[in-house]
């Protein structure tokens, strides 16, 4: 599932503690850990977690499911960041938007989280009423690079 | 290669400019003077071209762009050109030509590839540094070979850089293949501008004759086209960069008239050259006019009384620094006597100015403006065919500015913005003051630097990626059945569901039985829905909205109306306590996200101390309202398991169940004065369950509907539409809504409704209005007056907010906001739109059910 957890900052670390997420890592920065399959960064008390079981809820987190809210698109290919380039203004030369890192931003006229997972390779985090906006945009961007 | 030029073909070489290959055939006249009509040629070499603006026809039928300038466009084959007089023809049909944009950020970025840009480039690059290196011209150069070896450089011809902006941030356009174009916008570190300097004619009478270039362009046609530019040339300039272009022409196999030289005494070598070649040079002499032949290009040049034939004049007035994007990025210029020029006098962040070299041998140049003439012959701009007689008349009037001149005389505002003429312009004003030029300083830059095109600003924005359509899991079954679409935000909802030969009052009146007969069901998946949980939330929702949430029982819902601090009615819906600490708030579909803002605000701003979180959870949930009589049977079959009695399972109450075998909220709520259940399940089970639910109805007849029969079924009932019958203006009781306004809590919005204002019994309130004649639906928006034959202005006592035919009151029917409201129940008055005015009668907005007994079915 995916989920959104929301924890007030000083309550973090005793949130995390005996959850599958305690080393989940509060900054802008993603990397597999402990039990939990994935958990992104999207705000100083903010995270989205991709596991396959529910994250467990300590008491001070909040825990919404959003697994039906994003669709996942996969953008893999040496032009891969090219495209994504046409339609975001961050940085994401692999200098600054090193594999692993995730970002909150806009793909064209779409909010997503932009995951780079691994070489040429980034996950889109959409929402799902949009994904197919962005899927068109997205196929409509590639022509010139086929 | 061929090409066409006002319909005449012609053949031009590999890497010619439009410009140059014209002038290759001889071709002299390019363009007309917009109001004037005076025939005019090719002055410069690059963008600051002022004449030879063209009208592109080729490419698809109607396909084109208009005022591109002949010195920028690169020929190719089956290019068709046409001659314009000042403006351009937008073309209505759809271009085929690639706009897009992208984003990049860079380390250094180098803005002209001279020799300056090119090391400068190669100086970042070999540091490993980000670079781009843009010139507005093909970059051609060995050095771009060594460059290429680097893979973090990007070399950009045919680009332009043409804003500096905050922060290190340029725009560029890059000029790609089959007219394509492409906007790059680059944050930059570092910045080095390697721009170099735009030449500046000088004014004389006639001088806009054909015939008549700067020199140094002229002579850049034979170098960098091998184009002979004339037969026979008389060079005008006033420093040594002039007689450099001389020496070119003369090289070029150009015979030289003379060439005039407006300074008394000239040394160096270059005179010398130029002499020792037998070409005549009068010192201290300036051309004072210009002859035509019988097509207006230039026969001869006048210089005092003796008259040169000749067919080119190579006009040099010195060398502007290209100053354009530091002065865009705040740099300040002051004119500098030495070099005749206004130079950059302070430095910007970020940005490194190169000095263009100084193309100066001798003798120190001399600043001239203007040759004394007929001052309605001296075009200062002659794009915009505005003369040195407009210019005076500006003095005359009183202006001094250069801003108001130039407002003025609209020098400098032509699509060239004035890149040739402008300093040159402002020194003539200095004249024409008496003033030193560095006193008046140059006007203010402002991006672009060259026009940008609207097609490249939308760039691929535009049809069906002009505007995200959210779909909702439904969307194909509703798209299969034939469903009319409604925009509602960036939705798009079943507006209606046409069966054979229906038109739509047909549809709705039959979707709208069966909601009130029968059962009805719709994809209500597009209302706004936020998840909010903490320990606070209780209270905290208390103060957001008009009424009480915290003593609101878990598992049950309430309408709830919010304001914004004016008192003003926001937005509505209905408010479910899921748990002890967590509530599930619905908001408008068009309003979500600004209602998820409104919370968040508050939450950040005033209140950080409320332990408070909200997610958006609209994406979450599809969502199926089940509405009508015959819904319970539906549901029972849906949902065997759940008692959906209405004494197990009562109005406004909220219940989990599995439906066929998908976990689900179900909320007995109502949008229609029906008894209805709305089912939200999982978005990615919405088909699976919208498929379930209508199974489960076919038996008896579930029939669609959508979102014009959802108007009409809660206007029966006079629920309103926040955004459609109310404004910004409208209070909850101005809305009929009083009583869902707490008097014992505080709450946004609260203290202005102790303001005399929204006391005021004039206040416009909502009202229900029948027609007089039951078949007449008065116009949403139509005006409500009590004289409508009274004099102009007739006084407006208030307005239709939503008018429809309705199925089961068997006639028309309305709301509006009217003066006064319910203290006219009874009162006729007209409905004025398009010169109509219809007698309604106000009543109650009520229409159906006045009592409520159909909720529960």
């Amino acid at each position: 599932m995916t989920a959104e957890l929301r924890t007030p900052l000083a309550h973090l670390r005793e949130a995390m503690a005996g959850s599958p997420l305690r080393e989940l890592p509060p900054r802008r920065q993603f990397e597999v850990r402990g039990h939990c399959d994935k958990g992104l960064w999207l705000g100083p008390d903010w995270h989205l977690v991709v596991d396959d079981d529910p994250p467990a809820a300590a008491p001070t987190v909040s825990t919404v499911d959003v697994s039906a809210a994003r669709t996942i698109l996969e953008l893999s290919g040496p032009n891969a960041r090219t495209i994504l380039e046409h339609g975001c203004s961050l940085d994401l030369h692999p200098r600054a938007f090193t594999i692993g890192k995730s970002a909150q931003t806009n793909l064209a006229k779409a909010q997503v989280i932009l995951h780079h997972t691994a070489h040429n390779t980034y996950e889109i985090y959409v929402r799902a009423s949009f994904a197919d906006y962005l899927a068109r945009w997205l196929l409509d961007a590639m022509v010139e690079y086929r | 290669m061929r090409f066409t030029f006002d319909g005449v073909s012609y053949d031009a070489v590999s890497g010619d400019t439009l410009a140059a290959a014209l002038l290759r055939n001889g071709v002299r006249i390019v363009a007309r003077g917009p109001y004037t009509g005076r025939p005019r040629g090719i002055v410069d070499l690059g963008a600051g071209e002022p004449h030879a603006f063209v009208q592109v026809e080729s490419g698809g039928a109607g396909e084109g762009e208009p005022m591109v300038r002949a010195t920028t466009l690169e020929v190719y084959d089956g290019l068709a050109a046409r001659s314009l007089a000042g403006k351009g023809r937008l073309v209505d049909a759809p271009i085929e030509a690639r706009y897009d944009k992208t984003w990049t950020h860079v380390d250094v970025l180098v803005v002209g590839a001279g020799q300056a840009g090119l090391l400068a480039a190669l100086e970042a690059a070999q540091t490993g540094a980000r670079v781009i290196l843009a010139d507005a011209d093909p970059v051609r150069s060995d050095f771009i070979d060594d460059l290429r070896e680097f893979p973090e450089v990007r070399v950009l011809g045919r680009t332009t850089v043409t804003g500096a902006y905050e922060h290190g941030f340029y725009v560029a356009v890059e000029r790609r293949a089959s007219s394509s174009q492409r906007l790059w916008h680059i944050r930059a570190g570092r910045v080095v501008l390697a721009t170099g300097a735009l030449e500046r004619p000088i004014l004389f009478p006639d001088n806009d004759r054909p015939g008549i270039m700067l020199a140094a362009a002229a002579a850049g046609y034979v170098t960098r086209f091998g184009v002979r530019v004339g037969n026979r040339a008389v060079v005008f300039g006033c420093h040594d960069g002039a007689l450099a272009s001389a020496l070119t022409l003369l090289e070029a196999g150009i015979d030289l008239a003379a060439v005039v030289d407006a300074r008394p005494s000239v040394n160096g070598p270059l005179v010398a050259s130029l002499r020792s070649s037998g070409v005549p040079v009068l010192l201290g002499a300036v051309v004072t006019g210009t002859s035509a032949d019988a097509d207006g290009i230039l026969s001869a040049v006048h210089i005092g009384s003796e008259v040169l034939e000749c067919d080119l004049l190579a006009v040099s007035g010195g060398w502007n620094p290209n100053l354009h994007l530091y002065s865009q990025a705040g740099g300040r210029t002051v004119w500098s006597d030495e070099a005749s020029a206004f130079v950059a006098s302070s430095t910007v962040d970020g940005m490194t100015v190169v000095d263009p070299p100084r193309r100066q041998h001798g003798t120190p140049p001399m600043t001239l403006w203007c040759v004394e003439g007929d001052p309605a012959r001296i075009f200062v701009d002659p794009h915009r065919d505005a003369t040195l007689a407009d210019l005076r008349a500006a003095v005359d009037g009183g202006m001094r500015s250069p801003e108001h001149v130039k407002r003025f005389t609209t020098i400098g505002t032509g699509a060239d913005q004035g890149r040739t003429s402008g300093v040159t312009s402002l020194g003539a004003l200095a004249d024409a003051l008496g003033r030193p030029v560095g006193e008046l300083g140059v006007t203010t830059y402002r991006p672009p630097v060259t026009p940008i095109s609207f097609a490249l600003l939308a760039g691929r924005d535009r049809g069906p990626l002009l505007d995200p359509a959210r779909r909702t899991p439904m969307h194909e079954w509703h798209e299969s059945r034939g469903a009319v679409w409604e925009n509602v935000g960036q939705w798009k909802r079943p507006w209606y569901y046409p069966r054979d030969g229906e038109d739509m009052h047909q549809a709705v009146l039959r979707e709208c039985a069966a909601a009130r007969e029968g059962v009805a069901m719709m994809d209500v998946t597009t209302l706004g829905k936020i998840d909010l949980q903490g320990p606070d939330t209780g209270a905290f929702l208390d103060r957001i909205y008009t009424n009480k949430f915290s003593s609101l029982a878990v598992g049950h819902c309430r309408y709830g109306v919010m304001c914004r601090a004016d008192g003003m009615v926001f937005d509505d819906g209905v408010t479910a306590r899921l748990a002890e600490e967590r509530y599930h708030m619905t908001t408008t579909t068009g309003n979500a996200a600004a209602v998820l803002d409104w919370l968040d605000e508050w939450l950040q701003t005033e209140w950080p101390d409320l332990r408070v979180h909200t997610t958006s959870v609209t994406d979450q949930w599809a969502a199926v309202a089940v509405v009508g009589p015959q819904s319970r049977e539906v549901m029972r079959a849906l949902v065997p398991d759940l008692d959906v009695s209405a004494e197990a399972f009562p109005f406004m109450t909220v219940r989990e169940a599995d439906v066929d075998g998908m976990p689900a909220r179900i909320f007995r709520i109502s949008f229609t004065g029906e008894l209805s259940y709305e089912i939200n399940v999982p978005s990615y089970y919405g088909l699976a369950l919208w498929e379930a639910v209508y199974r489960a109805g076919e038996p008896l007849g579930i029939t669609p509907y959508g979102t014009e029969t959802m108007h009409v079924l809660r206007a029966e009932k006079g629920f309103i539409v926040v955004g459609q019958d109310t404004d910004g203006t409208v209070t909850p009781h101005d809305a009929g809504l009083g009583w869902a306004v707490s008097k014992v809590k505080r709450f946004v919005g609260e203290r202005s409704f102790r303001r005399a204002d929204t006391a005021r019994p004039d206040r416009k309130q909502l009202v229900g209005l029948y027609p007089r004649d039951p078949s007449t639906v008065v116009a949403e928006g139509a005006q409500l007056v009590v004289d409508p034959d009274a004099p102009i202005p007739v006084p407006m006592l208030g307005h239709v907010t939503s008018s429809y035919t309705s199925a089961v009151l068997g006639r028309s029917f309305a709301l509006g906001l009217l003066h006064g409201g319910l203290a006219h129940t009874g009162e006729t008055v007209f409905a004025v739109s398009d010169g109509r005015a219809d007698p309604v009668v106000v009543t109650d907005p009520v229409f159906y059910d006045k009592e409520g007994a159909r909720r529960d079915g």
